[in-house]
């Protein structure tokens, strides 16, 4: 009994949550399906930093890089199935280049998506973090980073669809077979959704084992960290590097479900974004970066069509006014509230601590 | 011969804070270094766990030489712990969970995803917080302790990580003369199978805890010996015990 | 021969361009310990506003590159005054309000104007003829700007009693207070005067380089790389870094695209650091 009460309220929002996304296929139509399922892989993109920059305290300011890579990947994978796709032919090759091979196979391309983003996270972690490269230089190398990959892709038209980005993906979707059916956009949404849940448990564990703690002592306090005989650099690469699994996961599900892949969900701008959401529902506890994507998210939809361009400016100013005022976020004030009620209600009733205490 | 500073020196902008000092410490030794303002101790304290680099001369522990490895090589390899001066704990972590991060032998990156809190762990960190008078605490962030307890939880981190030597920066500063007393008791008792090396102002503490004393003076070594024989130099009451107002007159 | 120096030639006036963009960013870090993410933000601005001077009201460009001067410097003051006051010391919080204001000014500029370039006519016509080389006079007058502009900082900061306070404020702002100085308006003015070198930037760059609202993102992201190879706090290590970025891409142009170049000099300079942690020149250390 003890234990349930003992729950914080952000827990109770994630399940509300889930259990919203788990019925929206059955009241709402195709259409929003689509959306919602985009916002599920937002979510899982939001979880991605969260553990990045919630847990180890590293906020980046490129992170969409690798949620592009993994839908980049197998965006390509699926324009390919079905020949050489419009934008590549235009680009004057007759062939598919030897570097997009792996990608003819979509289960290939399924881990490489997840596994590049790995790598380069790993090395670009190596050198940042070994470096001892920190704050606001960290930040400053990922923002650049995201802006040097924004160029590239654009410039590289013929492998990357340019500026438009890819398309001709549908068909290639609707070659994938699992257990020999089709997989509808549907199942796609149950896909992401039961990812969502998966990847959400994940980081509750991660944030709970010793890795965890470990990492939010760097965050805490790095350089106290260091003579307990634990090299940073390594334990802050390896998280940019599940941050980054996380991330590509999520890209890679998106591809399906949106059939669309451009520099508008992996630039710059993109980037920005995630870093909205997680300021807004607030970071650290997992529930915030849920809330943020999708508040985030379902209010970009409904509202932008009516404010117009008027609606970035109300965003920027809502973002520019929580940071001011509300630096933990919507879910992280939520819960520091709960704390501190908890708190004094506990020293109101001081016999009750003690028998809390003999029950542990 | 355990541990032998040899000719060690520490430069910053060309000021030579150490400058070749030779020291020689036996295993199982409570070392006290004192001295006054810039004299160089905790620069000698930073050389020797990894802080500062060396700009010259060597740190050896059983003939390894240890000058210029990083940190958490010689935390980890050497086993050599350090305790800050003002408290340097983790302040966003409760007292336990401090304890469970400094705990070692599960330091290895694969290890801590797979560690488990076992019985025996449980139990192994239930001891030190008993150690460190803090088992009721063991659920308080530390910014509500007291600073003495946070000296004590520092304490009790170093007890966790379990190392072979353990330096202390000024473990009694800014506590209270009781609270000194018993942290001199607890280095006594709980740390006398282990290398200590001590950086102490306080006199009646390094009365309390130390056989040997070496005192530094502008990054020399000016004198070594028992606790009687510095209170009796000449030389040291010059520099140091006249001009302190923190030593006895 | 004659390409090489014309290539060093471009280089330079590249460097101006960059060390432009990057020398109220350094100014603003290294005496504020701020990182002003609106930096490109407060550039574009300064284009935009030198644009409208010369667009609609036909004023001369001297006047143009003042009014930009006064107008980022206006925003400036606003900025520290109402958003980053109450956040000093509080990196994240800094970044992410910054960040905030870099996204209201784009969408801002982009309602009113639109998305597309604003064109602006070059002031100096006139170039320079030596042989088979050709040097637009006006890329002269920015290499001069910056240089003076890198000199007059300088001279400030070491040689004024202003510059001393500035400088005094950033090493010891309860004793500076003390003393009698109002250590809240050197913050204000120092903020100020990175703002103003970042609209003088913007306003000197228009003519050359296309004018649209996101047109900062690039300058930030260049001047970042200047920064992280110059270091933060060296308004001279900053003219190094442009330069070596400067020269080096425009050099590795002739060889591949722009982009590759830049990429290239971006895992490059990542690699640099590896190495060299404190950045390639006087950078005193990293946060």
């Amino acid at each position: 009994m003890s234990k349930l009460k003992n729950i914080t309220v952000d827990k109770y929002i994630a399940l509300a949550i889930f259990i919203m996304l788990l019925i929206i296929p059955f009241v709402s139509s195709l259409y929003s399906v689509q959306i919602f399922g985009k916002f599920i892989t937002y979510i899982i993109l939001a979880l991605g930093l969260d553990i990045l920059w919630g847990e180890a305290g590293l906020m980046n300011l490129g992170f969409a890089i690798f949620f592009g890579i993994g839908s980049y990947i197998f965006g390509i994978s699926m324009a390919i199935q079905k020949g050489l796709p419009a934008f590549m032919s235009f680009g004057g090759i007759t062939e598919l280049p030897w570097f997009f091979a792996p990608l003819q196979n979509p289960a290939s391309a399924i881990i490489l998506s997840v596994a590049v983003p790995i790598i380069i996270a790993l090395l670009l972690g190596y050198f940042i973090f070994k470096s001892q490269i920190k704050g606001v230089f960290y930040n400053i190398i990922t923002l650049a980073f995201v802006a040097l990959f924004e160029l590239f892709i654009v410039n590289q038209q013929t492998y990357t669809g340019g500026a438009s980005g890819i398309n001709g993906i549908a068909t290639g979707v609707m070659t994938l077979r699992l257990f020999g059916s089709k997989i509808t956009i549907i199942d796609w949404y149950y896909i992401a959704f039961i990812s969502l849940i998966f990847i959400y448990l994940f980081c509750l564990w991660l944030h709970k084992i010793r890795f965890g703690q470990i990492i939010h002592a760097i965050r805490d306090n790095e350089p106290r960290v260091q003579f307990l005989s634990y090299d940073p650099a390594v334990f802050k690469t390896v998280t940019f590097a599940i941050s980054a699994a996380v991330a590509g996961y999520a890209g890679m599900l998106y591809v399906p479900i949106a059939s669309f892949v451009s520099i508008d969900s992996s630039g710059v701008m993109f980037s920005t974004m995630v870093i909205i959401w997680l300021a807004v529902g607030g970071r650290g506890n997992f529930t915030g970066a849920m809330v943020g994507a999708l508040l985030v998210n379902f209010l970009q939809n409904t509202l932008s069509g009516i404010f117009g361009g008027m609606w970035q400016i109300i965003l920027g100013i809502c973002l520019l006014l929580i940071v001011m005022l509300m630096p933990k976020g919507l879910i992280g004030s939520l819960v520091e509230w709960q704390y501190m009620r908890r708190v004094h209600g506990s020293e109101k009733k001081e016999t009750k601590i003690t028998n809390r205490e003999a029950e542990v | 011969m355990f541990l032998e500073l040899k000719n060690l020196t520490a430069e910053f902008n060309g000021f030579k804070a150490v400058d070749k000092i030779n020291m020689v410490i036996e295993k199982g030794e409570t070392r006290v270094i004192i001295g006054p303002n810039g004299a160089g101790k905790t620069t000698v304290i930073d050389m020797l766990t990894g802080k500062t680099k060396p700009a010259d001369g060597e740190i050896l522990l059983e003939g390894n030489n240890l000058a210029g490895k990083t940190p958490y090589e010689i935390s980890d390899k050497y086993k050599i712990g350090r305790k800050f001066q003002g408290p340097n704990v983790f302040d966003n972590m409760t007292v336990y969970e401090n304890l469970e991060v400094a705990l070692s032998g599960h330091n290895k990156l694969l290890q801590t995803f797979f560690f488990r809190r076992t019985s025996t762990i449980k139990k192994r960190i239930y001891n030190i917080l008993e150690k460190i008078n803090l088992v009721t605490q063991k659920e308080m962030l530390p910014c509500f302790l007291s600073h003495g307890q946070r000296q004590w939880l520092e304490m009790g981190m170093i007890l966790a990580q379990d190392p072979d030597i353990i330096t202390l920066d000024e473990p009694a500063a800014g506590m209270t003369d009781d609270e000194t007393y018993k942290t001199g008791e607890m280095i006594k008792e709980i740390m006398h199978d282990k290398t200590v090396i001590v950086v102490e102002h306080d006199m009646d503490f390094i009365k309390q805890i130390a056989k040997t004393v070496t005192v530094l003076n502008q990054g020399k070594i000016l004198a070594e010996g028992t606790y009687d024989e510095i209170s009796h130099n000449p030389e040291v009451i010059k520099v140091y015990l006249k001009t302190d107002d923190e030593g006895p007159v | 021969m004659e390409l090489l120096v014309s290539q060093i030639i471009n280089g330079l006036t590249n460097t101006a361009v960059l060390f432009l963009a990057a020398s109220g960013l350094v100014i603003i870090f290294g005496l504020l310990d701020v990182v002003n993410m609106a930096h490109g933000e407060f550039i574009m601005l300064g284009a935009y506003s030198a644009c409208v001077s010369i667009n609609q009201f036909h004023f001369p460009f001297i006047i143009a590159v003042l009014t930009a001067a006064v107008f980022t410097g206006i925003i400036g003051a606003i900025t520290e005054k109402f958003i980053i006051r109450r956040l000093y010391g509080r990196v994240a919080e800094t970044l992410l309000a910054t960040f905030a204001l870099s996204y209201i000014f784009q969408q801002t500029i982009r309602s009113i104007f639109g998305p597309e370039d604003q064109l602006m006519a070059l002031p100096i016509n006139a170039a320079l003829n030596m042989g088979n080389i050709v040097i637009p006079i006006y890329n002269l007058l920015l290499i001069v700007v910056s240089i003076l502009i890198l000199a007059g900082t300088m001279l400030m900061l070491t040689k004024t009693k202003f510059g001393m306070q500035i400088r005094a404020n950033v090493q010891n702002r309860t004793m500076v207070q003390c003393l009698g100085v109002d250590s809240q308006k050197i913050d204000n003015i120092t903020f100020t005067y990175g703002s103003m070198l970042a609209g003088i930037a913007g306003a000197l760059i228009a003519p050359i380089k296309s004018v649209t609202p996101d047109m900062g993102l690039s300058y930030i992201v260049d001047s970042f790389l200047v920064v992280v190879l110059g270091g933060l706090n060296s308004i001279f290590g900053s003219f190094l870094g442009s330069f070596v970025i400067s020269e080096s891409s425009t050099v590795m142009a002739g060889y591949m695209s722009e982009i590759t170049a830049k990429l290239l000099i971006f895992i490059i300079i990542i690699i640099i650091i590896r190495f060299k942690p404190q950045g390639l020149f006087f950078a005193k250390d990293k946060r």
